[in-house]
């Protein structure tokens, strides 16, 4: 009998532990979770002084829903609501400061999502950004505030600097239409009740939030901290933004040693000061949320712009010619955190080491210092103005030679529909640019920025989630006739007039002949930076080899010992469509720097358009810099002193959503009190026959052989 | 061990060695050596080792007791002023706690 009832207890216990080891432990898992994929996260960013962006706690930030879509309903949250905490779930065009600030103040609020399904209208404007975007560096070094326009204040009437605040819950950006759709069923199911009271009594729809970051108070902090790294915490809290500088010469440089044999174009000997015309654009942006930073105004048609007006000019200027000038033409990374990418070059200038550090071992061009730059052109947000309206010209300086260069590209662009308006040197006023780093450091440099804007931003979505192609008005014309009121059209005839003026600039002498930049290439160009990383372009700079996919790019910096797609794919890009082809092989088509600091070497496919065509070995003078801010260069460098760029970004372990049913609270109480009702009755259980063993289990009543194992031994489970 | 099947004589000789040993930085063993000897220190009928005992019980109690008031002070005044005191705070920290100051 004794024997029987521990072996039904072992088959009962095997049982339990067999069922609990098999999937169906998981799959309970998730009946109970709804995981949110493809959410977007609000991560933490922190400068020398301060500590942006949001975190979840370690566990992730549970609330229960309400759907916030007007002002009544964010009142009822703040002033009714009972069930809390909640997660505010809000459309774009709620999504303001104010809201954040009463839904942060009510103490109501463990979280806030934003949803979006792209059937939604997008709001007029939407940035988070600063009115006065980096209002602390570039030129506020030298002269202080450059941010009043005129009668108003700020570059950016839109902003909020809502990325700019430290919020003390997770945020969220939710797109995918099934699961908004859950969302609001399970809302309208369980949450929505007549009296606030009811929420009490019910189960109700809850999301969990989890964005936990490690990172803390400021950047001088958390660089510390990664320095202090014990057996138990061995990851960095922190880590710099930052990524590479693209940059280019039109002419290789010359390194004093003639006739290796391997200069195609004329190498100039020295460099003058004032000889080195750069034309520049900044290549990154920044939004509220983890890879989704559109930027199609804010970077893209900078780049697209540039990268065009290279491919015309390398086409313009034959080969063999000799000329004193050159341009230099740079793609800077991380100039939406204080300009980082130039910061870091004109650091390097004044250090005598930009572009490489100086070896006496190997032949290498001279550096390149701040006195050698002249003109400075800077294309910065540009777009199609109304019809009739111009671009304009911002500038600082008034010297004769910068008056000359907008003459010759206000006459370029008469002929091809680019008017340019040449907005008058207000005083110590430059929209904010690279070009500011470098007139800190040097204010006498020619420099001008073009810009679709006379004064404020006419970009409602500068850095945001909403700065995408349909605010560039972009359709992709795919290998056809590209219309030419579209923006590709108009673009294109920007980087002619550019290229007509440098070409001007460099030869001294009008252009006569009938080259102009391709549209082709630009709509192309666009659809690659706008809509499909895998294009054909990309594939054929990259020979075939796996970067990309179907989706947008991010212009995000991201951190600095990872080289984001967009620096690798603009530098690929620039090789492959001013490249010169050499005989090399695939496996001879490799820089090596101790031979040859002038030329790199890539391996692409012959022709843009097509990523199947024959391959060939591309010797290119493009190249790239570091971008990491000078701040992580110098030894004991004051974090807080504010003259270069500290930003960091915080590390998180993981960005999840879930959707859930979160019982009623008196539910959970039941649970807990019934919990410790069996643990107490337990505990009496045991005192109870403990002093009563004598009598319970009086000596003889069973033998050792009759006591069998719990669990038998020789079937053990292990899960 | 069974405390109640050791001979009075050897359990002065563990109340003494308990009482040496917290000597060498171990609170926990005066702590321990004050709980464990309480009742023979003090609720037994008197024997010939008693007043030894008793003594050394004593004393590990009170050594136990400046321990555990200068721990704890020590611990308040830590966790109160470590954000404060700045790196020196995270420098005396062993596990700094993941996203706050």
């Amino acid at each position: 009998m004794n024997m029987g009832f521990s072996q039904i207890v072992s088959y009962f216990l095997l049982v339990l532990l067999l069922y609990s080891c098999n999937g169906e432990s998981q799959r309970l898992r998730y009946q109970m979770y709804e995981d949110i994929e493809g959410a977007y996260a609000c991560f933490r960013r922190l400068n020398g002084t301060h500590q942006f962006g949001c975190s979840s706690s370690r566990s992730g930030n549970v609330g229960v829903v309400h759907i916030i879509e007007n002002q009544a309903d964010s009142d009822w949250l703040v002033s009714n609501g009972l069930a809390g905490p909640y997660v505010a779930v809000v459309h774009p065009s709620m999504f303001t400061r104010s809201l954040l600030l009463t839904l942060q103040s009510s103490g109501k609020v463990n979280g806030v999502v934003m949803i979006n399904n792209s059937s939604a209208e997008k709001p007029l404007h939407f940035s988070h950004e600063d009115t006065c975007p980096n209002r602390y560096s570039g030129l506020s070094q030298l002269y202080g505030q450059t941010c009043s326009v005129g009668e108003k204040s700020g570059w950016n009437p839109h902003g909020t600097s809502v990325l700019l605040m430290d919020w003390k819950f997770p945020i969220f950006y939710v797109t995918d239409k099934s699961h908004i759709d859950h969302l609001y069923k399970c809302y309208q199911k369980h949450n929505a009740v007549a009296h606030p009271g009811e929420q009490l009594e019910r189960a109700l729809c809850a999301l969990e939030l989890k964005s936990h970051m490690y990172a803390a108070v400021n950047s001088k902090k958390c660089m510390k901290r990664n320095n202090y790294q014990t057996l138990f915490s061995q990851v960095n809290s922190c880590d710099p933004l930052g990524g590479r500088n693209v940059w280019q010469t039109l002419f290789p440089r010359s390194t004093h040693q003639l006739g290796n044999g391997l200069d195609q174009r004329s190498s100039k000997q020295t460099e003058a000061n004032g000889s080195i015309a750069v034309l520049a654009a900044r290549m990154d942006s920044t939004s509220m949320f983890d890879g989704l930073v559109p930027a199609s105004i804010g970077a893209v048609s900078g780049i697209v712009t540039l990268i065009s007006t290279a491919q015309l000019l390398f086409r313009m200027i034959p080969q063999q010619e000799n000329y004193d000038k050159n341009v230099l033409f740079l793609l800077l990374a991380g100039e939406s955190y204080d300009y980082i990418g130039s910061s870091r070059i004109v650091f390097d200038m004044k250090q005598g080491t930009f572009p490489v550090k100086p070896d006496p071992s190997v032949a290498q061009p001279p550096p390149i210092g701040l006195q050698h730059i002249g003109p400075f052109i800077e294309l910065s947000q540009l777009k199609k103005p109304a019809d009739g309206q111009p671009l304009y010209v911002h500038r600082l300086e008034d010297s004769s030679e910068v008056k000359n260069f907008i003459k010759i590209l206000q006459r370029n662009g008469n002929g091809l529909g680019v008017p340019i308006s040449d907005k008058l040197p207000a005083s110590r006023n430059l929209p904010p640019a690279s070009l500011q780093t470098f007139l800190a450091e040097r204010p006498d440099i020619p420099g001008l920025v073009l810009t679709e804007h006379a004064a404020q931003y006419s970009n409602n979505y500068y850095h945001s989630v909403f700065d995408d192609t349909a605010s560039l008005n972009y359709i992709y014309a795919n290998k056809s006739e590209v219309p030419n009121d579209s923006i590709q059209a108009y673009l294109a005839n920007v980087s002619t007039t550019i290229a007509h003026s440098l070409y001007e600039h460099v030869t001294n002498k009008e252009y006569l002949g009938s080259l102009t930049a391709d549209k082709n290439l630009m709509d192309e160009l666009l659809h690659c930076y706008l809509e499909q990383n895998n294009c054909s372009l990309f594939q054929s700079a990259v020979a075939g080899s796996s970067e990309g996919e179907e989706k947008p790019l991010s212009y995000y910096v991201g951190v600095s010992h990872v080289y984001s797609l967009v620096s690798i794919l603009t530098g690929a890009a620039m090789a492959l469509l001013t490249g010169s082809p050499t005989k090399f092989n695939e496996t001879d088509c490799h820089n090596n720097a101790s031979t040859d600091q002038v030329y790199q070497y890539i391996w692409v496919s012959s022709q843009w358009n097509n990523s199947s065509s024959p391959k060939v070995c591309l010797q290119t003078t493009m190249n790239f810099s570091s971008a990491v801010s000078p701040a992580f260069i110098i030894d004991g460098y004051d974090m807080a002193s504010g003259k270069y760029s500290t930003w960091t970004e915080s590390v998180w372990p993981e960005l999840t959503a879930r959707m859930f049913l979160k019982p009623p609270f008196y539910q959970e109480v039941i649970t807990l009190v019934l919990g410790i009702v069996v643990l107490g009755l337990s505990f009496a259980g045991v005192f109870y026959i403990n002093g009563r063993k004598e009598i319970l289990f009086s000596p003889g009543a069973s033998t050792e052989d009759e006591r069998a194992p719990l669990i038998r031994t020789n079937d053990q489970v292990f899960c | 061990m069974d405390l109640s099947k050791v001979k009075d004589d050897r359990k002065l000789e563990l109340s003494r060695w308990y009482f040496r040993g917290g000597w060498a930085f171990l609170p926990f063993l005066w702590a321990v050596n004050f709980v464990w000897f309480y009742k023979d220190a003090f609720k037994r009928p008197p024997f010939e080792e008693q007043s030894q005992i008793r003594k050394y019980v004593i004393y590990s109690g009170i050594g136990a007791l400046i321990w555990s008031i200068a721990l704890i002070t020590w611990n308040i005044i830590f966790q109160k002023y470590r954000v404060e005191w700045g790196d020196l705070g995270d420098e005396l920290t062993f596990l700094i706690p993941s996203g706050s100051p």
